[in-house]
C-alpha cells in the first residue's frame, strides 16, 4: 500500500510562538478584523486566514476583501502593518491603541 | 491533562455496551462473538451518545454547571443504562454461530489472522506518523471540524462558530464529531491535539472491527477475516484526509447497514432495530450527506423489505422500534439546523437547471465510473475485485435474507446516484469539486459494500457445504433478542 502521509503540515503540536503571542493578547471572544497591509487593506495569500482562524479561535476573525477596512466596525485588529512603526502610523491615522507586535503581526484595538 | 482522555472514553464506551445491553443485546449467558461484536459498537454507539449529551449540556447548562458536573451526568447515564440492562437481562444462551465452530482449513485462519495483525500494525503506525506530521489533521480537519470543536469549547465565545463571517468553515454541518472533539477538550481541559487523533483513530479501527464482527455473524470466519482485511485496506488510504468525518460516516453506515443485516438474517433479534435507528440518527448528526443515506436506508428498507408483506406486525414493531431509536438524534440535528446552522451555501444557490445538462451529467458519470475501476487499497481496483468475486461464487444466502442484501445493494446505488445528482447541481467549480472531493465521498459507502459482498457471497471454503439454513434456525440461534 502506498504511504498516504499528507503532503503539507499546517497546524504543529505546540502554536507557532506568534501566534501563542496573539492568543495572548487577543481575549478569547474577540471579534478580530484581518489586515495585510500598512495601509490596512487586505491582500492575503490563498488560505491564509483560514490557518490564522483556526489557529485563534475561538477569537472570531473576520476579512473585508478589496480596498481598506472601516476601522470602526470592530474593537480588535490583527494584521500586517510592517512592523512596531507601521502599527504607530495606522494606530494615529485610524484612532487606534497598537497593542502588541508578535511576531510580523500587528495586534491594534480601537482607542477607548 | 490529556491523561483523562483514556477515561473520558470508557464511559463512552461505558454509555455505549450499556445501550446495547438495555436493549437486550447482552443476554447472561451471551457468547464470546456476542461480546465482541457489542464490544466493537460500544465506542461507536457511546460516541454518538455523548456527543449529544456533550453538545445539549454546551449550548445550555454550561454557565451553571461545571465540565465536572457533565461528567458526572455522563456517568450517571451510564450507571442508569447498566441498570436498565441488568434489570431486563435475558437469560438465553447463544448457541456458536453457523460457520465458527467448525473451521474447514486451519491454514486459512492462520494466514487470514497474521495478515489482518500486520494490516493492523501498518494502520496504527501510519496514523502515529500522519498524525505527528498533522497533528489536528488535514484541511478540512482544521478548517471545519476541529476549528467547529474549539469554538464549542470555549464557554465564552461558542456561538462564534455559527457566524456567516466565515461561511467558508460551513457552520452548517452537524456536530457529532466537533461535539464529541471539544468534549476531549472539556475532559483535558485544553484544546489538545490528542483529542481528534485519537477519535480520528477509533473511528478507523471501529470500521474493520464492526464489519468483520458482523459478516463472523452471518458467514464466518473466513469471511470475516477477509472483511477486516479489505476494510483496513479502505482506512488506510483514508488517512490521504485524516480526522475528516468522512470515515465516521461510513462507520454509522456501514453499522446501520450491518445491524440491519443482522436483524433480518434473525428475526428475533429485535433489540438491533433500534440500535440500527441509532446509528441511522448518527449519520444526520455526523454529515449533511447522513441525509442521503438516510433516505436511501429507509426507502430501500420499506420498498425492498416490507413493501412485498407490509401487514405483519413484527414488521411494524421492528419499524417503530428503528424509528425511536432514529428520533433522538434526528430531533438534535433539526433542532440545530432551525436554531443555530446558518443556510446551507450549496442548496441555496445549487444550479437546478444543471440537472437537465446531458454534458454536465455525463461529466459527473465518467468520473465516478473512474472512481469505481480506480486502483484503491493495496492497488487493487476493489469494486470490480468484489463484483468479480460476488459472480464467481455466487450468492448464497439464506432465502429470507436476501431481500435485506438486495435492499443493501439498492442502497448504495441510491446513494451514489444521488452524490452524482448533487455534483450535477453544484454551485462549486464541477471538475474541481470532483476532483476534490469524489474519492472521499465515495470511500464512505466503501465499507457497506464489502460488508455486503461479503455477507451475499458466504465462505468460499465451505462452497460445497449447504446453505445456511433458514433465518429462524441459523442467526436466530445467535442473537437472541
Amino acid at each position: 500500500m502506498e504511504e498516504p502521509f499528507p503532503s503539507s503540515s499546517p497546524a504543529a503540536l505546540l502554536p507557532r510562538p506568534e501566534i501563542a503571542c496573539a492568543q495572548d493578547a487577543l481575549p478569547p471572544n474577540a471579534t478580530v478584523l484581518l489586515f495585510s497591509s500598512p495601509d490596512g487593506s487586505l491582500e492575503l495569500d490563498a488560505g491564509l486566514h483560514y490557518l490564522l482562524q483556526a489557529e485563534l479561535a475561538p477569537r472570531l476573525l473576520i476579512t473585508r476583501s478589496g480596498g481598506v477596512h472601516a476601522f470602526a466596525e470592530t474593537k480588535w485588529f490583527l494584521g500586517l502593518a510592517g512592523g512596531t512603526d507601521g502599527a504607530r502610523w495606522l494606530a494615529a491615522r485610524h484612532n487606534l491603541v497598537p497593542v502588541r507586535q508578535c511576531g510580523p503581526w500587528s495586534i491594534l484595538r480601537s482607542a477607548p | 491533562m490529556t491523561s483523562l482522555l483514556t477515561p473520558g472514553m470508557l464511559v463512552a464506551a461505558w454509555v455505549g455496551l450499556a445501550v446495547i445491553g438495555a436493549l437486550g443485546g447482552l443476554p447472561r449467558r451471551a457468547g464470546l462473538q456476542v461480546w465482541l461484536l457489542a464490544a466493537a459498537l460500544a465506542l461507536p454507539v457511546g460516541i454518538a451518545v455523548t456527543s449529544v449529551t456533550a453538545f445539549l449540556w454546551l449550548v445550555t447548562l454550561r454557565p451553571a454547571v461545571p465540565w465536572s458536573g457533565y461528567i458526572a451526568v455522563e456517568i450517571l447515564l451510564a450507571a442508569g443504562l447498566t441498570a436498565a440492562w441488568l434489570l431486563r437481562r435475558p437469560a438465553r444462551a447463544c448457541p456458536t454461530p453457523q460457520g465458527l465452530g467448525h473451521p474447514t482449513s486451519w491454514w486459512l485462519l492462520g494466514l487470514g489472522t497474521i495478515s489482518v495483525g500486520v494490516l493492523l500494525v501498518r494502520l496504527v503506525r501510519a496514523w502515529l506518523i500522519a498524525t505527528f506530521r498533522s497533528p489536528l489533521g488535514d484541511w478540512d480537519a482544521w478548517a471545519i471540524w476541529n476549528l467547529r470543536a474549539r469554538f464549542l469549547f470555549s464557554a465564552e465565545a461558542w456561538r462564534h462558530g455559527f457566524s456567516p463571517e466565515i461561511a467558508w468553515s460551513h457552520p452548517d454541518y452537524p456536530l457529532l464529531l466537533p461535539s464529541s472533539v471539544a468534549r476531549g477538550y472539556g475532559l483535558t481541559g485544553e484544546p489538545t491535539w490528542a483529542a481528534p487523533a485519537v477519535l480520528a483513530l477509533i473511528f478507523l479501527l471501529a470500521i474493520p472491527a464492526v464489519a468483520a464482527l458482523a459478516v463472523a455473524r452471518l458467514r464466518g470466519t473466513v469471511p470475516a477475516l477477509v472483511t477486516a482485511a479489505l476494510c483496513l485496506g479502505v482506512v488506510y488510504s483514508s488517512l490521504v484526509f485524516s480526522q475528516y468525518a468522512d470515515m465516521p460516516l461510513a462507520l454509522y453506515f456501514m453499522g446501520a447497514n450491518a445491524l440491519l443485516l443482522l436483524a433480518h438474517w434473525s428475526p428475533d433479534s429485535r433489540w438491533m432495530w433500534p440500535l440500527a435507528g441509532l446509528m441511522a440518527g448518527a449519520l444526520v448528526w455526523t454529515k449533511n450527506e447522513g441525509w442521503v443515506m438516510l433516505v436511501a436506508l429507509v426507502a430501500t428498507e420499506l420498498l425492498v423489505c416490507r413493501w412485498p408483506a407490509p401487514a405483519a406486525r413484527p414488521a411494524r414493531s421492528d419499524g417503530l422500534a428503528f424509528a425511536l431509536g432514529l428520533l433522538p438524534m434526528l430531533v438534535v440535528t433539526i433542532g440545530f439546523k432551525v436554531a443555530l446552522a446558518p443556510a446551507n451555501d450549496m442548496v441555496a444557490r445549487a444550479l437546478w437547471a444543471q440537472l437537465a445538462s446531458p454534458a454536465r451529467i455525463a461529466l459527473v458519470a465518467r468520473h465516478l465510473a473512474s472512481l469505481l475501476v480506480a486502483p484503491g487499497p493495496f492497488h487493487l481496483p476493489l469494486v470490480p475485485l468484489l463484483a468479480g468475486y460476488l459472480l464467481l461464487q455466487g450468492a448464497r444466502m439464506p432465502a429470507a435474507a436476501r431481500p435485506a442484501v438486495q435492499a443493501l445493494a439498492l442502497r448504495i446505488g441510491l446513494v451514489l446516484a444521488a452524490y452524482g445528482a448533487i455534483y450535477a447541481i453544484t454551485p462549486l467549480p464541477l471538475q474541481w469539486h470532483l476532483e476534490t472531493s469524489a474519492q472521499r465521498l465515495f470511500m464512505q459507502v466503501l465499507p457497506s459494500l464489502i460488508l455486503m459482498v461479503l455477507a451475499a457471497a458466504g465462505d468460499p471454503t465451505h462452497a460445497d457445504a449447504p446453505e445456511a439454513p433458514d433465518a429462524a434456525t441459523s442467526a436466530g440461534e445467535m442473537s437472541p433478542g
